[in-house]
């Protein structure tokens, strides 16, 4: 190989990542640059030109991928500009996603709570589908904020921001007092009435100008379910009271809560499986259906309050240093 | 300031100190090609009369960087054949004149804060 070879070949390699406009005036430019390069180098060191200086040429000029590249301004498929957007929206997507995914989980365990194969052949089953459907919508999601970028040719002017228009910092223990209140009493109102007034609890129609009634509870659900009902609820009045008093929420507080919620989330479990709860069994079914969206919220609220107790209580503030004693 | 600016990357001990220092001529390099380009040159002698004042630029950085600066709309440029050669010669054009001017100028503030800085 001599040199004018070299240099053919590595014009041709540079060449091959230009860009079309510029391709055949840049290679053109290079060619006529690098033999005055080299043979002023060859003049300089009193030899030929050979092949082992245009190697020494052209490795001082560089790979010819990063040279092709300088040729172009800088290349994101998403740029700086509307990145951050992208990583926001790709959250929010992966959220729905994740909640999905819980709640495939949660049906599974609760249609084949029977045998744990057939559980695990539907999870595994739900769970390709959900993978499939993540890749597809990220790719969708890339696709389009591609497509924005390009589109969009208006860059992000720094509006006049004002600060007061700034969102207030969210104090997450402090309670609404008028919200607490309300809550309490309601849940009094619910404690005495499927305890003590379970006839009200019916529904009430006419018939030949007779007014009737249909208990709405059944008598096993009366019998097994409604005393656990109740202690949850008293144990949750008994709570609200304490944090009215108090003020605001503190972690002893957090924690009771959280208790309770995972009793409730159980007590929630066991009632979908095992009772018919209302008399009507259509009525029932229906009920049941929104039970176990009920169920699913609920353990994604608990996921959440755990995750906001651990990092509250690894912050730097709860692992506080004491003072140097002077 | 005279001082000799190598270009080719050197993988030394702290590779970290290397970028930042590659990060500093990259905005140097724009200006001092700017500076050459009031009379025209092409690739070749743009190289030898930064040289010759001390700046040594690789010639893979300094060839697709006269480009740009053309594609970006301050200078101009057309083919000529001078010893039998074919060159692509560069020079500054109006808007080229005045960025250079307002750089050069900007030059000399940030010289002058950094001498002040760096004491």
């Amino acid at each position: 190989m001599n040199a004018q070879e070299l240099l053919d070949r590595y014009i041709h390699e540079v060449g091959r990542k230009l860009p079309r406009k510029l391709r055949e005036d840049v290679k053109a430019e290079l060619r006529s640059l690098l033999e005055e390069t080299l043979n002023e180098r060859a003049a300089q060191a009193g030899r030929a030109v050979d092949a082992d200086l245009a190697v020494d040429v052209l490795r001082e000029f560089g790979e010819p991928d990063t040279v092709a590249l300088r040729y172009q301004p800088a290349q994101y498929l998403i740029g700086p500009a509307y990145f951050p957007a992208f990583l926001t929206i790709l959250r929010i997507v992966f959220s729905v996603l994740g909640a999905l995914f819980l709640a495939a989980t949660i049906y599974s365990l609760i249609q084949n709570a029977n045998s744990l194969n057939a559980a695990l052949s539907v999870w595994v089953e739900s769970m390709m589908n959900l993978v499939g459907l993540a890749l597809a919508n990220f790719g969708l999601l890339v696709v389009i904020f591609f497509i924005i970028e390009r589109v969009d040719s208006r860059q992000k002017t720094e509006s006049k921001w004002n600060p007061r228009d700034l969102p207030a910092v969210e104090d997450h223990d402090k309670i609404n007092r008028a919200e607490m209140v309300g809550g309490l009493v309601f849940l009094i109102v619910l404690l005495a009435a499927f305890n003590f007034f379970p006839n009200l609890l019916s529904f009430f129609f006419i018939t030949d100008g007779v007014w009737g009634r249909w208990p709405a509870l059944t008598e096993t659900f009366r019998q097994n379910f409604v005393p656990w009902l109740s202690l949850l609820w008293l144990a949750e009045i008994a709570l609200r009271a304490i944090v009215l008093a108090r003020g605001r929420w503190r972690v002893p507080t957090r924690l009771a809560e959280l208790g309770i919620n995972v009793l409730g989330l159980a007590f929630l479990y066991q009632v979908i499986r095992a009772a018919n709860i209302f008399t009507p069994s259509f009525f029932d079914s229906l009920i049941k259906i929104g039970l176990v969206v009920v169920l699913i919220i609920g353990v994604i609220e608990c996921c959440v309050q755990v995750y906001r107790l651990i990092t509250r209580l690894i912050s730097p503030a709860a692992l506080s240093f004491h003072p140097q004693k002077r | 300031m005279r001082h000799m600016v190598k270009n080719i990357p050197v993988r030394g001990v702290n590779g970290l100190a290397d970028n930042l220092d590659l990060e500093l001529r990259r905005g140097v390099l724009v200006l001092a090609v700017l500076s050459q380009l009031q009379d025209e040159q092409y690739g070749y002698s743009l190289k030898k009369a930064l040289s010759d004042d001390g700046l040594e630029i690789d010639e893979g950085t300094l060839y697709p960087l006269l480009r740009r600066l053309e594609t970006q709309g301050l200078l101009k440029s057309n083919w000529r054949v001078e010893d039998g050669r074919p060159r692509r010669y560069y020079k500054l054009n109006a808007d080229g004149e005045r960025t250079y001017r307002v750089l050069a100028a900007n030059w000399q503030a940030l010289v002058n804060a950094m001498d002040r800085v760096l004491k």
